[in-house]
C-alpha cells in the first residue's frame, strides 16, 4: 500500500529532499538527544525535590519522635509548625506507632491540588490511613507531574524501632517550573541547532544537488539550443563525476550522429535539388526557383525570360563516342552556360541533353534575343574532352513572361516549342517563341494522333526502289520504303512521321507492319514467278532498344514464309553503335539464319571504323550526301573512294544512294561500286511498277547508252574497264 | 532424637507466630490486668530509659542488662514485666521487684511506687548513693529529690525532670526529654 505523504515526497525537487533527509535525520538526533536531557533533567530534579523532602521529613522524624512516644502534640506540633513556614509544604501528617493520625499540618494556602490524605477524618482507622498512605507512596513519582505535589512517607524510628510515620507533602510547583525551563531550554536548543541545521544542510546538499543541477541546467541547455558541441566540466570524481562523464560521452555520440545525418541530409538535399552530374539545378528546383522569380516579377511589373536549350545530335554523340563521354560534354557545356548569364539567373538541367535558363527582369524581347544569340554562340567553339575534340550545336527556344505565358508549365511548354521550331529551323539557332508555332505543335500532336489511328487502320504503303547491279545492269533488291496515305494531308513520306513514330513509341509496330507487308509482298512477287528479289526494310534504332528484334524478324518471316535470304535489313550507324554487344549478336544470329545486313546512311555517324569488321554487316550504303557533292567536291570523291577501297577489302557489298546522274554512276562504277540506287534508276514506286523492273534486261544500258553518245569513248571505255 | 527435635520443631513452628502476636499485641497480656494508668506509665519508663544517658561505668559491658528495680507496692511492677527482655540502647531490660531495705547495688533504674511518703527520703538517699535513676509517681517525687516525676496534668500522664538530682547522679537526660518534661527542683 502507498502511504499517502509518499506520493508528495517523491515528487518533492532534488534540494528540498536532501534537505529534508538531512533534517529528519539530525531532528531524529536532536529530539532523542533532548529527550533523554529532559529525561535526566527530570530525574535530577525530581530526586533533588525528594532529598529536600526526605531531608525535612527526618528533621521531623528525629525531632518529634520522643513527643510522639510521649504522646506528646502539642509538642509536635509546636516541631513542625516552623517548617510549615515554608511555602512549598502543602501538608505534613504524624503517624502513631498504631498507624492512626497523631497530628497533621495543612498549609493556608487553598490553592492545590486534592490531597489523598487531607479528607481523613482525625478519627480514622489505621487501616484507612494505612491505604492513603499508600496511595501517595505508589503516586509520589506521577503526582509531581500530573498533581502538582510531591509526597515523601518517613518512617519514626526511635531506637530502631518505628514509633511513627511522618508524610510530608509538598508543592511541586518548584520542580515543575524547573522541569518547565529545562523543557524551555531543551526545546530553545533544539529550535536554534534546527536553525542551524537548516543552514548546515543547506550548504551541506549543495555538495550533491549542485552537480546534478548543473548537469540538469546544461541538458536543458543542450536539448532547447540543438548544440550538441556543449560539454560539461566535471565537479567532482564520485559517482556524479561518472555521470558527467557518462552524459559527455552520450554528446559526443549525438553529436557524430547529428553530424552524419546533417550530412546525409545535405547530400539528400542535394539529390533532390540538383543534378548529380552537372551540379546544377535539377527540375524540382528550378520549377520552384521560377515560380518564385514570377511572383516577384509579377509584383514588381518586370518580364522574366525563360530559355530552352537542347543539343542537337547529342544522342548521336552518346551512341558512338560511349555515355561517358557524352556525360563529360554535358559538364562542359553546363560549364560554358553558366559563363553567359547573370548571377541573379538560373542555370538548370531538366535531364538529357535539356538545359533551361531563365533570367530575371528583362527589359525587352530584344535583351532575351540577345542572351540566346549568346547562348548558341557558345557552341561556336568545340569542346576538348580530353584528347578529342567535339563539336556540337545547340538549338535554343526562348519565351518570355508575361508575353508568352504566365504559368511555369505555359511558359517551359513553350520555351520547349520554340526550341523545336529552332530545331526544325536547321539547328543551331534561336528562336524566340511565337504564338503560331503554338499551332504548329498542336499540329503535331494531331498528327502523332492521326498516327496511331493510321497503324490500327494500316494507312500505310510500301513503296519500292530498286537497287541494281553496276556489272549487270540487273536488280538485285528493292528497299522498301513506308508511306502513310494521310487522308487530310496526301501520302506523306517518312521524314514527316517516322520521328514522331519514334517519340510516340509506335516505331516497333510501324516497323513489323512494313517488315510483314514486304515479306509478304516478296513471297507475291516469287508466286507470280518473277526473279527472286530480295527485299530491304530498314529498321529505327528505337526498334533495336526494344531488344525483340530477331523475335519480331523471325515472327515475319515465319508468318510469311520467307526465305530468309530473301530479307534484307538496313541500320544507320548511329543504331549500330548503340548497344553494341546486343546489336552485334542479334545481327550476327540474323546473319546466320541468311539475312543481309546493311548499315545505312555510312559516312553520316560518328563511326569508329574499328567496329566494322566486328559487325556481321555485308554492306554498306554510302550516304546519298557524298553520291551528291561527288561530283563537285573532290573531298567527297575522296571519302567515297576510300569507303570503298575500305569495303571491298572488308570484303563488303557497296551500294551508293541517291545516284542521280550518269556521271555518278560512271564515276561509281569506276571505282569499283558493285550497286547503286536512286533515281537514276527509279524513284520509289510501289509494288505493281517495281515488278516491271524484275527483268534480265540491264536497267543501266539505257543510261551508259545515253552517256556514251555524250561523252563518247569514255564511257564505252569504262564499260570495257568494268568488263 | 529425631522425633524429639520434630516435636521441637513442631512447637517451635506453633509457638513462634503466637509469641510474635503476644509480643506486638500491645500492650501484652502480662500487663493486662493492670490498669490503663500503669500500662501507660510503665511505657513512659521504657521509653523513658532510651533518653537517658547512665554514667560511664553503670554497665559491665554493651551487652549488660538494665535491671529495673520495684520498689512498693501497686501494679506499676505488673505493667513493667512486659517489657522484660526488651533492649534500651543495647541493653536487655530486667525487672525485679525489691524490698524496701534491700540492697539495690544491681539496679540501674528504680521504679518507687506505692511507697509510703517517710521511707521516700531513705530510698532515694540510697539510690543517690548507688546512682539509680529513680522514677515514681509519687506526687512530688521530683521535689522530694527523685530524678523523674510522673505526674497527672489534665488527664494526661507527664513528667517532672529534677536536674540538679540528675547530674548529681552523673545522669546524662536528652534535650529531646527534657524538652517534653517540666523541670523542678528540690524544695520547690
Amino acid at each position: 500500500m502507498r502511504r499517502p505523504g509518499e506520493k508528495f515526497i517523491r515528487n518533492l525537487p532534488l534540494q528540498r529532499k536532501l534537505m529534508l533527509i538531512i533534517m529528519s535525520c539530525c531532528t531524529a538526533t536532536l529530539f532523542v538527544s533532548s529527550l533523554f536531557y529532559v529525561t535526566r533533567e527530570a530525574k535530577v530534579l525530581y530526586r533533588d525535590q525528594q532529598e529536600y523532602l526526605v531531608s525535612l521529613a527526618d528533621m521531623i522524624a528525629k525531632n518529634s519522635a520522643s513527643a510522639l512516644v510521649f504522646n506528646d502534640l502539642k509538642s509536635v506540633q509546636d516541631t513542625i509548625r516552623p517548617l510549615t513556614a515554608k511555602s512549598n509544604i502543602l501538608a505534613i501528617y504524624i503517624l502513631n506507632q498504631e498507624g492512626r493520625l497523631f497530628a497533621r499540618y495543612h498549609a493556608a494556602e487553598a490553592e492545590h491540588a486534592a490531597l489523598p490524605l487531607e479528607y481523613l477524618p482525625d478519627w480514622a482507622s489505621a487501616d484507612d490511613v494505612a491505604r492513603a498512605v499508600q496511595q501517595v507512596t505508589g503516586e509520589a513519582y506521577t503526582s509531581s507531574f500530573l498533581s502538582g505535589y510531591a509526597t515523601v512517607v518517613q518512617p519514626i524510628r526511635l531506637e530502631r524501632e518505628q514509633v511513627g510515620t511522618v508524610v510530608i507533602q509538598a508543592n511541586a510547583k518548584g520542580f515543575l517550573h524547573s522541569l518547565r525551563w529545562t523543557i524551555l531550554v531543551a526545546l530553545g536548543f533544539m529550535a536554534v541547532t534546527f536553525l542551524v541545521f537548516c543552514l548546515f544542510s543547506a550548504r551541506l546538499q549543495l555538495m550533491i544537488s549542485a552537480p546534478l543541477l548543473g548537469l540538469l541546467a546544461a541538458m536543458k541547455e543542450i536539448s532547447a539550443g540543438k548544440n550538441f558541441a556543449l560539454r560539461v566540466a566535471k565537479p567532482c570524481d564520485d559517482e556524479i563525476g561518472m555521470l558527467y562523464d557518462g552524459f559527455n560521452d552520450m554528446l559526443h555520440e549525438i553529436e557524430e550522429r547529428d553530424q552524419i545525418l546533417r550530412q546525409r541530409q545535405a547530400h539528400l538535399q542535394q539529390l533532390a535539388h540538383y543534378d548529380p552530374l552537372t551540379r546544377l539545378p535539377n527540375r524540382t528546383l528550378f520549377y520552384d526557383r521560377l515560380g518564385q522569380a514570377l511572383f516577384h516579377a509579377e509584383r514588381s511589373h518586370e518580364a522574366v525570360a525563360v530559355i530552352f536549350i537542347d543539343l542537337d545530335h547529342f544522342k548521336d554523340i552518346n551512341d558512338t563516342l560511349g555515355h561517358r563521354t557524352g556525360d563529360l560534354l554535358l559538364i562542359e557545356v553546363a560549364g560554358r552556360l553558366g559563363t553567359v548569364v547573370r548571377s541573379c539567373d538560373t542555370v538548370a538541367r531538366l535531364g538529357g541533353d535539356e538545359f533551361t535558363i531563365f533570367c530575371q527582369n528583362v527589359a525587352t524581347p530584344e535583351n532575351a534575343a540577345l542572351v540566346a544569340q549568346k547562348l548558341v554562340t557558345l557552341f561556336a567553339t568545340p569542346f576538348r574532352l580530353g584528347a578529342s575534340e567535339i563539336r556540337v550545336t545547340a538549338s535554343v527556344g526562348v519565351t518570355l513572361y508575361p508575353h508568352d505565358g504566365k504559368s511555369v508549365d505555359e511558359l517551359l511548354m513553350n520555351a520547349d516549342i520554340a526550341m523545336y521550331h529552332a530545331k526544325g529551323c536547321g539547328k543551331n539557332v534561336y528562336s524566340l517563341f511565337d504564338k503560331k508555332m503554338n499551332e504548329h505543335a498542336s499540329e503535331r500532336v494531331t498528327l502523332l494522333a492521326d498516327l496511331r489511328q493510321a497503324i490500327e487502320h494500316g494507312e500505310f504503303v510500301l513503296h519500292y526502289q530498286p537497287k541494281v547491279d553496276l556489272l549487270t545492269g540487273k536488280v538485285t533488291s528493292v528497299e522498301a520504303l513506308v508511306r502513310w496515305m494521310h487522308p487530310r494531308l496526301g501520302m506523306l513520306a517518312p521524314d514527316k512521321f517516322i520521328r514522331l513514330a519514334e517519340e510516340g513509341g509506335m516505331i516497333a509496330e510501324l516497323t513489323e507492319w512494313v517488315m510483314r507487308t514486304a515479306c509478304l509482298q516478296a513471297r507475291a512477287w516469287q508466286e507470280a514467278n518473277l526473279a527472286p528479289v530480295r527485299v530491304a526494310v530498314n529498321l529505327s534504332p528505337f526498334h533495336f532498344q526494344r531488344q525483340d528484334v530477331k523475335q519480331s524478324v523471325c515472327a515475319v518471316l515465319g508468318a510469311t514464309g520467307l526465305d530468309p535470304t530473301l530479307l534484307e535489313i538496313e541500320i544507320t550507324e548511329s543504331a549500330l553503335m548503340q548497344n553494341d554487344e546486343y546489336t552485334c549478336r542479334v545481327l550476327s544470329e540474323l546473319r546466320d539464319m541468311g539475312i543481309i545486313i546493311s548499315v545505312d546512311d555510312f559516312g553520316t555517324g560518328y563511326s569508329s571504323l574499328s567496329y566494322l569488321h566486328r559487325f556481321p554487316i555485308n554492306t554498306l550504303k554510302i550516304d546519298r550526301t557524298f553520291i551528291l557533292n561527288m561530283m563537285k567536291s573532290s573531298e567527297d570523291q575522296a571519302i567515297v573512294t576510300a569507303i570503298i577501297a575500305m569495303a571491298k577489302s572488308l570484303k563488303m557489298q557497296i551500294v551508293a544512294e541517291g545516284v542521280e546522274s550518269v556521271d555518278q554512276l560512271e564515276t561509281l562504277k569506276d571505282q569499283g561500286c558493285h550497286e547503286i540506287q536512286g533515281f537514276l534508276v527509279s524513284r520509289p514506286v510501289n509494288a505493281e511498277r517495281v515488278a516491271r523492273f524484275f527483268t534480265d534486261e540491264d536497267h543501266l544500258q539505257l543510261h551508259t547508252a545515253a552517256a556514251e553518245t555524250l561523252e563518247g569513248g569514255v564511257a564505252r571505255q569504262l564499260v570495257r574497264g568494268a568488263e | 532424637m529425631p522425633v524429639l527435635s520434630r516435636i521441637r520443631r513442631c512447637c517451635l513452628g506453633f509457638l513462634l507466630p503466637a509469641l510474635l502476636c503476644l509480643l506486638l499485641a500491645h500492650p501484652g497480656p502480662l500487663g493486662a490486668d493492670a490498669p490503663q494508668e500503669y500500662q501507660v506509665k510503665s511505657a513512659m519508663v521504657y521509653n523513658m530509659a532510651k533518653y537517658i544517658e547512665w554514667p560511664a561505668d553503670a554497665f559491665s559491658g554493651t551487652g549488660a542488662p538494665l535491671v529495673v528495680c520495684c520498689l512498693g507496692r501497686g501494679p506499676f511492677t505488673a505493667a513493667l514485666e512486659q517489657y522484660r527482655g526488651k533492649t534500651v540502647l543495647g541493653h536487655p531490660l530486667q525487672v525485679r521487684r525489691v524490698q524496701p531495705g534491700e540492697e539495690l547495688g544491681i539496679c540501674h533504674l528504680l521504679v518507687v511506687s506505692g511507697v509510703e511518703k517517710r521511707y521516700l527520703a531513705g530510698i532515694l538517699d540510697q539510690a543517690r548513693r548507688r546512682s539509680l535513676l529513680t522514677v515514681s509517681d509519687q506526687p512530688d517525687f521530683a521535689r522530694l529529690g527523685g530524678i523523674i516525676g510522673l505526674v497527672e496534668i489534665e488527664g494526661r500522664v507527664r513528667f517532672e525532670i529534677n536536674v540538679k538530682a540528675a547530674q548529681q547522679s552523673r545522669f546524662k537526660i536528652s534535650s529531646q526529654l527534657l524538652k517534653l518534661a517540666r523541670i523542678v527542683r528540690e524544695g520547690d
